[in-house]
C-alpha cells in the first residue's frame, strides 16, 4: 500500500515539473517577449518625445543662428541616452539604448559599453543586446549583411553606420569594442559602432559581433532621409 | 498528493473545481511574476557581452 502511494506521489510530482517547465517556456517566449518587448516601444516612443521637444536653451541668443548639431553628452549609469534602429531586422525595428551593460539595463533594451566612444564619435561605441529572451531584439542578428544600415538616433542627431562584417568570437573577447576593433591600443582615427549579443541563439558560448562603421552623421533638424530605413530586398 | 488537495477543499464538486482552478490560477501568476524572473538569469543565453577586462584602451573619445 504504502509502495502505491510512493509510486503515486513520484508520478504527481514528475507531472507538476513537467508542468512547470512547460508553464516557463510560455512565459519566456510569450509572456516576457510580449511585455518587454512593449515596454521597450515604449521607452522608444518616449525618448521620441523628449528628443523632439526643443531643447532648454540658455537663453535667446542674439540672432537665430541655425542649432548647429550639440555634442554629445556622456550619459550617466542607466540613462536611455539613444535608439538604435536596423532596418534589416524591420522598418519599424527600434530598441532603446541605455548606458551600462549590466543584466538590469540589458534586460530593458540595448546598453552601451561604458567607456566605449560616443554616438558618432571617433573610436568605437560598443553596444550590447539581447538575442534570446528580454524580447528577442536581436534574435535575427545573423540576417544582417555587410552594407547595411545601422541608425543610432540621439537627441542631437541620426548617425548612419554601415555594416563592414560580422564575426563569431569567445566570450572574453572584449578588444572587438577597443577603439580599433580587434587592435586594442591603437589610436583609432576612424568612428565605429560594434554590435554584441550572444552566439548561438539560446546559448552563450560564444558571441556574435556586428562590426559598422560611420557613413554620416546628419543633424536631427534635418530628418533622417526615409531611404535609410528601407528593408534591404536582397536576402 | 493532489487527491490529498481535493479532500481538502471545501464544498461540493462545482465548489471544488472552482477552488481548484482559482488555487492553479494563483500559482501561475506568482510564477509568471516573481518566479519565473527570478530564475531566468540562471539560463545561459543572457550573456550577450564581451568580457576580458574593460579594455584600458579607452582613448580620448570622450570629455
Amino acid at each position: 500500500m504504502s509502495i502505491r502511494i510512493l509510486v503515486r506521489t513520484v508520478g504527481e510530482l514528475l507531472l507538476t515539473a513537467g508542468l512547470l517547465v512547460g508553464l516557463f517556456v510560455v512565459w519566456l517566449l510569450v509572456w516576457q517577449a510580449h511585455v518587454q518587448d512593449a515596454g521597450q516601444a515604449d521607452a522608444v516612443s518616449g525618448l521620441e518625445r523628449s528628443f523632439a521637444s526643443p531643447a532648454p536653451s540658455p537663453a535667446p541668443s542674439a540672432g537665430h543662428a541655425p542649432a548647429a548639431t550639440p555634442a554629445e553628452t556622456q550619459p550617466k549609469p542607466g540613462e536611455l541616452f539613444a535608439v538604435l534602429r536596423i532596418p534589416r531586422l524591420g522598418g519599424d525595428w527600434a530598441k532603446p539604448v541605455r548606458e551600462g551593460v549590466g543584466a538590469d539595463v540589458l534586460a530593458d533594451g540595448m546598453g552601451r559599453y561604458p567607456g566605449t566612444a560616443l554616438p558618432g564619435a571617433i573610436g568605437n561605441i560598443g553596444i550590447a543586446g539581447h538575442r534570446s529572451g528580454h524580447g528577442n531584439p536581436l534574435l535575427d542578428v545573423d540576417l544582417i549583411r555587410p552594407g547595411d544600415v545601422l541608425v543610432l538616433e540621439t537627441k542631437s542627431a541620426y548617425n548612419v553606420y554601415r555594416v563592414v562584417r560580422h564575426e563569431i568570437v569567445a566570450p572574453d573577447r572584449s578588444d572587438v569594442v577597443a577603439p580599433v576593433p580587434e587592435r586594442p591600443g591603437v589610436k583609432p582615427t576612424e568612428r565605429w559602432f560594434t554590435l554584441t549579443t550572444c552566439s548561438p541563439r539560446w546559448g552563450n558560448t560564444s558571441r556574435y559581433i556586428v562590426f559598422s562603421k560611420l557613413e554620416t552623421t546628419i543633424p536631427r533638424a534635418q530628418g533622417l532621409p526615409a531611404a535609410y530605413l528601407t528593408t534591404p530586398k536582397d536576402l | 498528493m493532489y487527491a490529498a488537495l481535493w479532500r481538502r477543499l471545501p464544498g461540493g464538486r462545482l465548489a471544488k473545481s472552482l477552488s481548484a482552478l482559482a488555487l492553479f490560477a494563483v500559482t501561475v501568476v506568482i510564477l509568471f511574476g516573481w518566479v519565473f524572473p527570478a530564475v531566468a538569469p540562471l539560463l545561459p543565453f543572457e550573456d550577450v557581452t564581451v568580457q576580458g577586462q574593460p579594455s584600458p584602451h579607452t582613448v580620448s573619445t570622450q570629455k
